[in-house]
């Protein structure tokens, strides 16, 4: 009798005690016969290793453990919040989703002239620079007629066929129109005009990568102001693949959740894409104009001239520290409809702090690699002011 | 839970591998699965079967409970907890861990299974892929190309990289 009602006790038990369908002790090989722990207890202890890694270097151990089997992958997948949400990064893609809404992600960029090679790195403390975690690297390329900037997930490898490659920043000949390109289609599905590929990456099966494939995803401009090259320019980033209403309350931008590189794909999280903004399709082919839901336009925040310093200000509250013309807060405009209090907020802040050595503070709703990409414009541009 | 009266009202558990072992009510009422079962059933004088638990692990789990039943009540029970639980989490190896976790569950005592599961989380850390299968039995099931895909994760969360070459 007492069997009996241990055996209803144990059907009441929400969490299930034995692995689903086998018999705990028919493990014949050898190996330990507690060694499935039932999800639930699995991601227990994953939701710890999540909890304790808030930071880098121990973030890692989240996307060590992401990487030891696919029950696994998926409890992780599962926790982690995207940038947006919890402020945090965490895989590769992580540098490729919207920052956070309600506060600036903080940054730094390292510079190596010799090499022509820039770093980007997600600061880890309040100071200006500290070791950092690694995010993005990329390397000049003078070409006849334009400059390329390759950004890759692995410094050592710059090469546009590799499988860390992310995307590239290519100038015009005078320095003053940039392009962003992805190396992978902004969304799944989304059919590419201008695509050298006929067919996109199947979500369910294994594709490899199309390295060679570029997506336009932004364009960028550089203009003098009004003073000619007395004043400073003026920078306008056409954000093709975000909706201008992804900053209004309730907005939302396009969010990739893999790299399209295997049926990874299959174990992620249900991707979160805008489904409120207008057709995709419609800000493939290049800036847009008069559309109700247009791209989202950014522009740099004017700075005031000082009588008494003598010099064009703004205030980067303290996370840039040196002069120069490369420094930029950039801000959504609202084009053609009125402004909001959304566009006051500093979308992305870039700015000089030593030699070499530049801040860069972004948020939602770009990413870290286009805020990447638009900080290396800043580098390249030739429309410089006296 | 606090007890009125000193109790020394003894119960019987019997474990999977067939040993019996009597302990204080105040012990046993830690263990929700028995608590339910000793409310339901108060009158039952038989040993209560415990199947998914055996004997090592049982008297693991009796002996933490001894132990933190003596300090329960003194003012300095929230410290004297810490440090029993620091030492007796020490002391258990990474095989004993996964079965108490198993047990504490089967149990339902919740404080315990959160200790063993912080206790679980915080061997996995720093450590590698593999460890982390060997620790828990879990097999690579990635395909080659899923592979590949998950070393440049890897290798990009592990990146260090040092461009001081001016």
């Amino acid at each position: 009798m007492a069997i009996k009602c241990i055996a209803r006790l144990r059907s009441r038990r929400v969490v299930q005690d034995q692995p689903e369908g086998s018999d705990q002790a028919t493990v014949g090989d050898g190996s330990c016969p507690w060694a499935n722990l039932p999800q639930e207890l699995m991601r227990e202890v994953l939701l710890r290793i999540e909890d304790s890694g808030s930071s880098w270097p121990q973030r890692r151990n989240v996307v060590v453990c992401a990487g030891v089997c696919r029950s696994w992958r998926l409890i992780i997948k599962q926790i982690v919040q995207i940038p947006q949400l919890s402020g945090k990064l965490t895989f590769p893609i992580s540098v490729k989703q919207p920052g956070p809404k309600d506060h600036l992600l903080k940054c730094f960029i390292k510079r190596n002239r010799s090499t022509q090679t820039y770093y980007l790195y997600l600061g880890l403390t309040n100071a200006l620079t500290d070791e950092g975690k690694f995010l993005l690297a990329a390397r000049k390329c003078t070409r006849p007629t334009c400059t390329d900037y390759i950004i890759s997930l692995r410094a050592e490898d710059m090469s546009k066929g590799s499988s860390a490659y992310v995307g590239k920043l290519r100038s015009n000949f005078l320095g003053t129109k940039f392009t962003i390109f992805d190396g992978q289609p902004p969304h799944p599905g989304v059919k590419m005009t201008k695509s050298r590929s006929s067919r996109l990456p199947n979500l369910k099966q294994v594709s490899p990568r199309v390295p060679f494939c570029n997506y336009p995803v932004a364009h960028i401009l550089y203009e003098l102001n009004m003073l000619g090259s007395r004043g400073p320019r003026r920078m306008q980033c056409d954000m093709d693949t975000i909706p201008a209403s992804s900053i209004r309350p309730g907005g939302a931008a396009p969010t990739q959740t893999e790299f399209s590189l295997s049926n990874m794909d299959l174990f992620s999280s249900i991707p979160i894409f805008s489904s409120k903004s207008a057709s995709m399709e419609n800000f493939l082919s290049g800036p847009l104009s008069g559309q109700k839901d247009g791209a989202l336009v950014l522009r740099n925040k004017s700075p005031r001239w000082h009588e008494q310093l003598q010099c064009w200000c703004l205030n980067f509250h303290g996370r840039v520290t040196v002069a120069s013309v490369k420094n930029f807060q950039l801000v959504a405009s609202p084009e053609n409809g009125p402004a909001g209090p959304e566009h006051e907020k500093i979308i992305l802040q870039f700015g000089k702090v030593g030699k070499d050595l530049f801040t860069m503070d972004y948020r939602y709703p770009i990413s870290a690699f286009q805020a990447f990409a638009i900080c290396l414009s800043s580098f390249d541009t030739k429309i410089a002011c006296e | 839970m606090s007890m009125d009266t000193v109790k020394t009202k003894k119960i019987t558990l019997r474990t999977a591998d067939k040993e019996e072992f009597e302990v204080d009510e105040a012990i046993a009422m830690e263990f929700g699965t028995v608590k339910s079962f000793l409310l339901e059933n108060p009158e039952s004088e038989d040993p209560i079967p415990l199947p998914n638990v055996s004997s090592k692990c049982l008297s693991t789990i009796i002996e933490y409970f001894t132990s933190h039943l003596a300090f329960r009540g003194s003012s300095s029970e929230e410290d004297e907890a810490k440090a029993y639980n620091e030492q007796f989490v020490k002391a258990q190896d990474n095989e004993s861990i996964k079965e108490l976790i198993l047990a504490a569950n089967y149990l339902d005592i919740k404080d315990m299974l959160d200790e063993l599961t912080q206790a679980a989380a915080d061997r996995l850390k720093n450590k590698s892929v593999e460890y982390a299968r060997r620790f828990f039995g879990v097999e690579n099931d990635f395909s080659p190309e899923e592979e590949a895909a998950l070393r440049e994760e890897h290798k990009w969360a592990f990146e260090g990289v040092d461009p001081d070459e001016d």
